[in-house]
């Protein structure tokens, strides 16, 4: 109940940004996941880092599941068997996808003040391809976003290509 | 009903090359069910099932960018240049059918036209197996972090020698497992280190291995091996489990049960291993300079009788981009043919192919490997960042590289004959030992010794008795008779070995 109150706080004013200023959060980080995608399961623990790290600093995360048919259920599951602590929404009429543009689970996107998006693809460069992995990431692309955020600056890379599973489109 | 009809005539109509549409009930569905679904269904390895159309469609456009790119189905050889059993592969036709089957909006069809779904073997696969045995104690697989390589010691008691024709393992966590080795151990040093870090099983490969009865990899049924082919399992052997495991996103618990397809009579002829370059590459000269894109090992091994070979198989590591066995028959008898070509080579997906039909290869063919790696910084799969000089190594982040024909002899009486030349092929390790023994003069201390490690004093050195670092060589320069010890007369040839290098008559 909580998860979903906050996706819709935080929806809104991307929704209507004339309504976003003031106390707002310095950046929000949509992260696009999928229940089965091997890729974004990856995650999992590093999301739930990423939201330690940046999460007393305004820095705001969703778990967003473009998928029309997944019940809340479903998710409750998937955030349970992954630790997952983030709020989370279902983006069944890809609103959130078209908004923020992506194509992939799991890629993230970062919206400034004003709604515009500052950094939008990898989360960092663990995978570089299906199948291959590194040992650990040595680009952190989306923190080394969140850091320049927080310094005033806008990230140096803005956005990177995706490695995952494809978005379906909406029937 | 008239709009759908509508919209049904304005949409592009997705055609196969003769006019037709393409349908997932007609023409997807057959590709699926043949080459997705044995891995891709309830309780396999594939992260999710592909059984029917709301599971494609769920991951239509996924489905088309991996097929495209030939990631899935996973398949690293090349089986244009030899033909091999069970190819997991498509052909360029039905990547184009899947590819337009998405770009029309992926058309369900008539479910009257769908092949009939596959039937799989629940259970066992072959049968209620003749021994099974479990891990003692799960193991916990993280979250998170890099791919974990553990031994698991499963004692097998067994209190006279048997056969084994196949192995099948069980993982309770499959999507963690990528892959295992199933090597055997009558030393107990495996037992030894069992456990020492608090957790189930050890990391490292330290131990003594003594044989191996296969290997699993996710998508491989396990299959018997033919005719009266089995593979020697001695009394007193553990089996050591060296699983391969890639961390999921969330804590995984495996607890592994493998069940054994054994026999009691010794096969006519012994299935031969022939690895070229020997022993993993442990004398090919492994040793990649930090950032070296393009380093070759190569070594060959000309058959000294005809082998009738049955499967090949690879093993590297992470810097590995290439492998190729080729056979080239002795001048007029035919052109060289290529055994296997691995042009991407992966460590995730270490198959053994099996040749669609068991090769001949005559007396006199030279058998070559070339193996290629990477270790430039351009490499993702790299382990080490920046890159470090790599040298041969027993850990993952160090490297091997070998390649594998499994076969027999032709002629049953020819089996020494090979055995005796695949000794040699390892020369370069009894120079080695030669040197040691030479160095620490156990000529003229070669009664004393003897006296010191026959500790039960019947003459005889058993394997246990060898000093440990010595032992695979001794056994493999001294052992006529294949029984792991050095009798009388095999201790007399180490003598007079030893006194032909004193004299520089052999190095
Ligand atoms: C031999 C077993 C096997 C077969 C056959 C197989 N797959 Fe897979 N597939 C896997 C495994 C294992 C994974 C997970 C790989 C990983 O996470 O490392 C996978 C992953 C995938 C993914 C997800 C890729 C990603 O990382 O996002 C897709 C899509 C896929 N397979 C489609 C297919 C299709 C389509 C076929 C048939 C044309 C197929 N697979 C055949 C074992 C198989």
């Amino acid at each position: 109940m909580t998860s979903r109150f906050f996706a819709l706080l935080l929806a809104f004013p991307l929704l209507c940004p004339s309504l976003a200023q003031g106390a707002e959060p310095l950046a929000k980080v949509m992260v696009f996941v999928a229940v089965d995608c091997p890729i974004a399961n990856r995650y999992a623990p590093e999301l739930n880092r990423l939201r330690e790290d940046y999460v007393g600093k305004k820095i705001e995360f969703l778990l967003v599941y473009p998928e029309p048919s997944l019940t809340e259920n479903e998710v409750n599951q998937h955030l349970a068997d992954h630790a997952l602590t983030l709020p989370f929404m279902i983006d069944r009429r890809h609103r959130l996808v078209k908004q923020a543009g992506v194509t992939t689970t799991p890629e993230v996107a970062v919206f400034g003040a004003s709604d515009e998006i500052l950094y939008r693809g990898k989360i960092d460069n663990l995978f570089s391809d299906y199948g291959e992995r590194r040992r650990r990431a040595t680009e952190t692309y989306l923190r080394d976003a969140l850091d320049a955020i927080l310094r005033g600056d806008k990230p140096a890379i803005s956005t990177t290509d995706p490695i995952g599973c494809l978005i379906e489109e909406l029937p | 009903m008239k709009a759908f009809f509508a919209l049904f005539l304005l949409a592009p109509l997705p055609v196969l090359a003769d006019g037709e549409p393409v349908t997932y009930h007609r023409d997807i569905a057959p590709i699926i069910y043949a080459h997705c679904t044995s891995c891709h269904r309830e309780g396999e390895s594939a992260p999710f099932p592909l059984t029917n159309y709301s599971e494609v469609s769920r991951k239509a456009r996924t489905i088309r960018r991996v097929t495209g790119d030939r990631y899935m189905p996973p398949w690293h050889a090349n089986s244009e240049v030899t033909e091999f059993l069970n190819v997991r592969r498509l052909t360029a036709e039905q990547i184009s059918r899947i590819d337009r089957w998405v770009s029309a909006g992926k058309p369900e069809g008539d479910p009257a036209d769908a092949p009939d779904a596959p039937v799989f073997t629940e259970g066992w696969q072959l049968g209620e197996p003749d021994l099974i045995v479990t891990m003692a104690e799960p193991y916990e697989v993280p979250a998170d972090g890099p791919d974990i390589y553990r031994n698991f010691v499963l004692p097998l008691d067994l209190a006279e020698d048997k056969w084994v024709k196949a192995v099948e393992l069980r993982p309770s966590a499959r999507g963690v497992v990528h892959h295992s080795l199933f090597h055997l151990d009558d030393s107990g040093t495996a037992r030894q280190l069992d456990g020492k870090d608090g957790k189930p099983g050890f990391s490292g490969m330290s131990f003594r291995r003594s044989g191996s009865i296969g290997t699993y990899v996710p998508g491989a049924s396990p299959r018997k091996l033919p005719g009266d082919l089995a593979r020697p399992l001695p009394r007193g052997s553990d089996l050591v489990l060296s699983t391969h495991f890639h961390p999921s996103g969330k804590p995984e618990l495996e607890r592994t049960t493998v069940g054994i397809y054994l026999t009691d009579t010794p096969p006519a002829r012994k299935l031969e291993e022939l690895q070229v370059p020997p022993a993993f590459g442990r004398k090919a000269g492994i040793d990649i300079p930090a950032g070296e894109a393009n380093f070759t090992i190569r070594d060959s091994f000309t058959l000294p009788v005809d082998v009738e070979a049955y499967s090949v198989s690879g093993h590297a590591h992470y810097l590995c981009t290439t492998m190729k066995m080729t056979a080239t028959p002795p001048e007029g008898q035919g052109p060289p043919r290529i055994l296997l070509e691995i042009p991407d080579w992966d460590l995730d997906w270490q198959d053994t192919y099996f040749f669609a039909e068991p090769l001949v290869l005559t007396a006199g063919t030279v058998i070559e490997s070339v193996i290629t790696y990477d270790n430039s910084r351009d490499n993702p799969e790299n382990p080490h960042n920046p890159p470090k000089r790599v040298k041969w190594g027993r850990e993952s982040t160090d490297e091997m590289g070998s390649i594998t024909l499994a076969g027999v002899v032709l002629h049953s009486d020819e089996q020494r004959e090979l055995r005796l030349s695949l000794q040699k092929q390892r020369t370069e390790l009894f120079a080695a030992l030669g040197r040691t023994l030479k160095d620490k003069k156990v000529l003229a201390r070669l009664p004393a010794i003897v006296k010191r490690l026959d500790r039960n004093d019947n003459g005889i050195l058993e394997e246990s008795e060898l000093p440990r670092r010595l032992r695979e060589a001794l056994l493999l320069r001294l052992d006529q008779d294949g029984d792991k010890s050095l009798d009388g007369s095999e201790i007399e040839r180490l003598e007079k070995w030893l006194a032909r290098i004193e004299t520089g008559d052999e190095s």
